[in-house]
């Protein structure tokens, strides 16, 4: 339970995680990945598109030493708490990276609680792990070219499924059904039994993956005392970062690659992930040829992004403010916004009306974000909510800044923490 | 009125209730500025026996305000303090004859009755101060109770005002606000923030004190804890809620300090806690009276003050009344001339506007 300390902490084992250890490890220095679930490679090996990139980047991991469900806790300075097995353990950088990725969350609607619901992502960990098998039928997928390969699998899988969506994704077997519409309703007890579209027609659902939005996990960024940026193309709040990917903030030498930086391909996620390590080694004094081989990284990571996404990244960069987007969302009074501590849409109203004005206010009012989710749920909802209701671009209403710790951790292991001495 | 918390909320709605239709103004919204403990003190048997009779008092208004206006979360847990060593033993014993003398219901249990009682404690335990009156409330639902109450009865509220500049001008107040203007004649203070904030635009002479703390949430346990204990206090959604007081500092390693800190603490009061997770934790701080009394009465003509002396909120009701009696009949309850704000010994070293006026003493 002692504090140990490493030259490079990357926080993350998604495809910019790995490059990120890959590379620095290659050029002799000690690095510690950390992985929150038991695996490696992130969402890439649980949705397909990337695990050849993947999987090569996990046999170049070397003298990397991996830590596996280990889950950090809390951030200071660039000294992790992390929390392995039924232990916590501080560990201290000369550099930190956060490859953290972005979560997908689904979108309220009537009846997104139900058991039964979930994100594309949840869908396709359970056909993996096997859980989804002909007795889930039947299943509704709901996406675009995405939603697509889900009912494709599904359908090898002998479940009968229907995918619902404006149009007709082109990737999507002919052998599966389509429906063209936009889900309005889910129905059911507990577990979901019913959905019906918007223009009224009600189909039979036992499990229901709906595509929804991702976007960046910053929570550790903005506990760091890193600002926060709202752009929607890369995926909402963003962390506000330098051409060299270092986030801006009061500690030095803190860095962002990957989705966690703004949504882009995983071949993108992997190249960021190096230029963030050359870029720390380089500002550490480790690395030979450092400017050479950051601007070979910037190169690559332009070649493997999305256009559009590599100018907003730019302009990010460059210290520009984006547009002021006023998002909006709003759904029927009965909506659950909050399932943990089960806030409705009437509440949120109710608060507006006390005079609410922050989601601050919200949360002390209504309870919204106080469960065991810390938000994670509800957060960008009730942020997406109140812009519009209140008229104000969304990137002025800063998200209520994330206390410790950011993963839950037993009062044992907290209460047996050695901690680093205090400076001053 | 000067403050929209739980101790403003109560003063309004007590004014309300008169037909003064009072103005409450806030710098912060309708959930408070600071968050404080989700669950608040009421009346705390190991308070001393100066307030402890008030406290009683006023705790004792609880269930009745809660049937007025709304549920608040209060709850009459009853509350223990267990012993860990002989000296701790003895000075409990000590405590309940004190308290007892004073007419307080507070008694010493034996191992056997306190483990009866209460069977997660420790078992090592040597015994423990035990009083069926502690209670807990929650402190934004009973503001937003009392603040719809007051509503109701004619109140208005005006919360993120922003910058208020006070100015004292023959016999009115004016308060200059971003977009409001406001003009009065009798001014209540129920914040230590707006108190030291007052004292620094008009010269008040009265000081202030900040305490902090920490306070740490685990995920939904099945029942475990039935009273409050030293900081702990088990919620009826199952989360066990820490409350550590006394870890100073703001910067980020004070968190984790004060995790350990309650963490172990916890476990030592109560075992089985030692796997639950925690998934929150924030800091709080409140601003409260410079000594062990509340700050009650007339500061000066016009203005009138109702600041407590602990973040707890026993005296809510009292301090609601009382400031009520004295603003508006000019009369001051029997026994609470002590708490009056020009007291001896809690006006700052240095008269005057221009000296620092709310430095923490002896912080």
């Amino acid at each position: 339970m002692n504090g140990t300390s490493v030259q490079l902490a990357v926080i993350g084992a998604g495809p910019a995680g790995l490059a990120a250890a890959g590379d620095a490890s290659a050029a002799g220095v000690r690095v510690t990945l950390i992985e929150e679930r038991p695996a490696l490679g992130g969402r890439a090996m649980i949705v397909p598109g990337a695990r050849g990139l993947t999987e090569g980047l996990m046999r170049d991991l070397r003298a990397v030493e991996v830590w596996r469900s280990s889950s950090v806790w809390e951030i200071c300075g660039r000294t992790l708490f992390v929390h392995r097995g039924d232990r916590s353990t501080c560990l201290t950088a000369a550099a930190v990276i956060l490859a953290t990725g972005a979560s997908e969350t689904l979108l309220p609607f009537p009846g997104w609680t139900l058991q039964g619901v979930s994100t594309l992502e949840v869908g396709w960990e359970a056909v993996r792990a096997g859980r989804l098998g002909r007795e889930a039928g039947p299943a509704i997928v709901a996406g675009g070219a995405d939603g697509a390969l889900l009912a494709n699998r599904l359908l090898e899988r002998a479940v009968p499924v229907t995918l619902i969506a404006p149009e007709r994704p082109p990737g999507l077997a002919a052998a599966v059904e389509y429906v063209a519409g936009v889900i309005a309703v889910a129905r059911g007890a507990d577990t979901i039994e019913e959905i019906e579209t918007a223009d009224g027609t009600r189909y039979p659902c036992a499990t229901l993956c709906i595509e929804s939005p991702r976007s960046p996990v910053t929570d550790l960024a903005r506990r760091a005392g890193c600002p926060c940026v709202y752009h929607p193309r890369l995926g909402g709040f963003v962390p506000r970062y330098d051409p060299l990917m270092m986030l801006h903030g009061p500690t030095p030498f803190v860095f962002v690659a990957g989705d966690a930086s703004g949504l882009d391909t995983p071949r993108a996620a992997a190249e960021s992930g190096r230029l963030a390590a050359r870029a720390a080694l380089g500002a550490l004094g480790l690395l030979p040829d450092a400017e050479e081989r950051i601007t070979d990284a910037r190169q690559r990571l332009r070649a493997a992004s999305i256009p559009l996404h590599a100018r907003a990244r730019e302009a990010l960069m460059a210290g520009a403010s984006p547009d002021e987007v006023v998002e909006s969302w709003d759904c029927t009074f009965e909506t659950v916004v909050c399932p943990c501590e089960f806030v409705t849409v009437r509440d949120l109203r109710a608060a507006l009306d006390e005079g609410a004005r922050t989601a601050d206010d919200i949360r002390t009012l209504t309870g919204c974000g106080s469960g065991p989710c810390a938000g994670r749920r509800c957060e960008v909802t009730v942020l997406r909510w109140l812009s519009g209701a209140l008229d104000l671009p969304i990137g002025r209403l800063v998200p209520a800044p994330p206390h410790p710790p950011v993963r839950p951790v037993p009062l044992a292991a907290a209460a047996s923490l050695v901690l680093p001495a205090d400076d001053g | 009125m000067l403050g929209a918390g739980p101790i403003g909320c109560a003063i309004a709605y007590v004014l309300a209730r008169k037909r003064l239709a009072p103005l409450v103004i806030d710098h912060g919204g309708p959930g408070g500025d600071i968050p404080g403990p989700p669950l608040a003190c009421v009346w705390d048997h190991a308070e001393s026996a100066e307030t402890g009779c008030f406290g009683l008092e006023s705790a004792d208004q609880f269930s009745h305000l809660q049937d007025q206006v709304g549920p608040m979360g209060y709850l009459r847990s009853g509350g223990m303090v267990p012993a860990r060593t002989d000296a701790e033993a003895e000075a409990g014993q000590a405590l309940a004859r004190t308290q007892a003398s004073a007419g307080l219901p507070v008694r010493w249990l034996s191992r056997e009755e306190a483990l009866q009682r209460e069977p997660a404690l420790a078992s090592d335990i040597l015994g423990a101060t035990y009083s069926p009156r502690d209670g807990v409330v929650n402190p934004s639902l009973m503001t937003r109770r009392l603040a719809a109450a007051a509503r109701r009865a004619g109140a208005t509220f005006l919360y993120h005002a922003g910058y208020v500049a006070v100015s004292d001008q023959a016999r009115l107040f004016s308060l200059r606000m971003a977009s409001e203007y406001v003009e009065v004649r009798r001014l209540v203070v129920a914040s230590g923030v707006w108190l030291s904030l007052l004292d620094r635009q008009i010269g008040l002479g009265v000081s202030t004190r900040t305490v902090e703390g920490h306070v740490i949430v685990t995920e939904p346990l099945p029942p475990l804890v039935r009273h409050r204990l030293p900081g702990i206090r088990q919620q009826s959604g199952g989360e066990v809620v820490l409350d550590d007081a006394g870890v100073r500092g703001r910067d980020c390693a004070v968190a984790t300090h004060a995790m350990h800190e309650a963490a172990s603490a916890a476990i030592r009061i109560v075992p089985a806690l030692r796997d639950a997770r925690i998934v929150h934790s924030w800091p709080w701080r409140a601003t409260v009276s410079p000594d062990s009394s509340p700050v009650l009465g007339k500061v000066e003509e016009g203005i009138f003050a109702a600041v407590p002396h602990t973040p707890e909120l026993t005296l809510a009701p009292l301090l609601a009344h009382a400031v009520a009696s004295i603003a508006v009949d000019g009369r001051v309850p029997d026994g609470l001339d002590a708490w009056n704000p020009r007291r001896v010994g809690i006006a700052p070293a240095a008269a005057g506007p221009l000296s620092r006026k709310d430095s923490p003493e002896g912080t």
